[in-house]
C-alpha cells in the first residue's frame, strides 16, 4: 500500500515538475504577451494542482493534507483573477493589440513586442492594414482624418506609407 | 522518494529562473507583472516542496502566507497600471487645452 502511495505521488509530482517546466521555457520563449500568459497559466492550473495532489497522497492521517488542500484552493481562487486582471489590464492599455493585424503573413517587426512605446505607433499601425485591398482606402483616408490630436499625426502618416509600400 | 521531490524542486527552480530572465527582459510592463506573479506561484510550490524533502511540514504555513501575500501584491500592481493610459489622456488633455 504503501509502495503504491509513493508511485502515485512519484508520478504525480514528476508530472506536476515536468508542467512546470513546460510553462517556464513556454514563457520565455513565447513572441507575444497573451501567448506568455498562456504558457503561465499551464504552471498555474496544471502544474500546481499535480505537485500539491502529489504531496497530499505523502501528507497520511495529519493536519500536512489539510493545509496543502488550503493552499490548492487559495491558488484556484487567485490565479484566475489574477491572470483576468492583468490580460484586461493589458487590453484597456492597448497593448496586446500590437500583434492583431495579421491576417495572413506575419511581418518580422510584429512578431516580437515593440521594444518601447507601444501604445501610440502600434495600435495605430495594428489598426490601419486590414485585408489588402481594404487597406489602401483606409490608410488614405486615416491621414486626413487623424489630425484632431497632435500626438497621433506621425505615426498614421507612417502607417499610410507602410501599407502603400506593402501593397506594390 | 527523495530524489522524486528533489527533481521536483529543480523543476521549479529552472522555471523561476525563467521568469526571472522574462521579468528583466520583458518588452512590456505586463510581461514583467506576469513574470511576477508566476515567480511567487512557484515560490508557494518551492516551499510545499522543501518542507517534505527537509522532513518539516511546519513550512507549509510559509506557503500559505506567500500565496496570500502574492496575490495582493500583484493586484496593486496591477490596479496602479490599468488606470495609466486614462491618467495620461487626461495629463495630454490638459496639456493640449493650456
Amino acid at each position: 500500500m504503501d509502495l503504491l502511495l509513493d508511485i502515485a505521488s512519484a508520478v504525480l509530482l514528476l508530472t506536476g515538475g515536468f508542467l512546470v517546466f513546460v510553462g517556464g521555457v513556454g514563457v520565455m520563449r513565447m513572441p507575444e504577451f497573451f501567448t506568455r500568459m498562456h504558457a503561465a497559466s499551464v504552471t498555474d492550473t496544471g502544474g500546481a494542482a499535480l505537485i500539491l495532489a502529489g504531496l497530499m497522497l505523502q501528507g497520511g492521517l495529519t493536519l500536512v493534507p489539510l493545509k496543502l488542500a488550503a493552499i490548492f484552493l487559495f491558488l484556484f481562487l487567485t490565479s484566475p483573477t489574477a491572470s483576468y486582471a492583468l490580460a484586461n489590464a493589458a487590453l484597456l492599455s492597448g497593448v496586446a493589440t500590437a500583434c492583431r493585424n495579421q491576417t495572413g503573413k506575419q511581418l518580422p517587426e510584429d512578431r516580437m513586442d515593440p521594444p518601447s512605446a507601444p501604445n501610440s505607433e502600434n495600435s495605430l499601425a495594428a489598426e490601419a492594414p486590414a485585408p489588402k485591398t481594404v487597406a489602401r482606402k483606409s490608410a488614405k483616408k486615416a491621414a486626413p482624418k487623424r489630425p484632431t490630436k497632435k500626438a497621433a499625426k506621425k505615426p498614421a502618416k507612417k502607417s499610410a506609407k507602410k501599407a502603400a509600400r506593402k501593397k506594390s | 522518494m527523495e530524489w522524486v521531490y528533489f527533481g521536483t524542486c529543480i523543476a521549479i527552480l529552472i522555471t523561476m529562473v525563467l521568469a526571472v530572465v522574462r521579468g528583466l527582459m520583458g518588452p512590456t510592463i505586463f510581461d514583467r507583472v506576469l513574470a511576477v506573479n508566476m515567480f511567487g506561484t512557484k515560490t508557494v510550490l518551492f516551499i510545499a516542496v522543501m518542507s517534505f524533502l527537509s522532513g518539516r511540514p511546519d513550512f507549509l504555513d510559509l506557503a500559505l502566507a506567500y500565496a496570500l501575500i502574492n496575490f495582493i501584491g500583484v493586484f496593486a500592481v496591477l490596479l496602479f497600471f490599468q488606470s495609466r493610459g486614462v491618467r495620461r489622456e487626461a495629463e495630454a488633455e490638459r496639456e493640449a487645452g493650456k
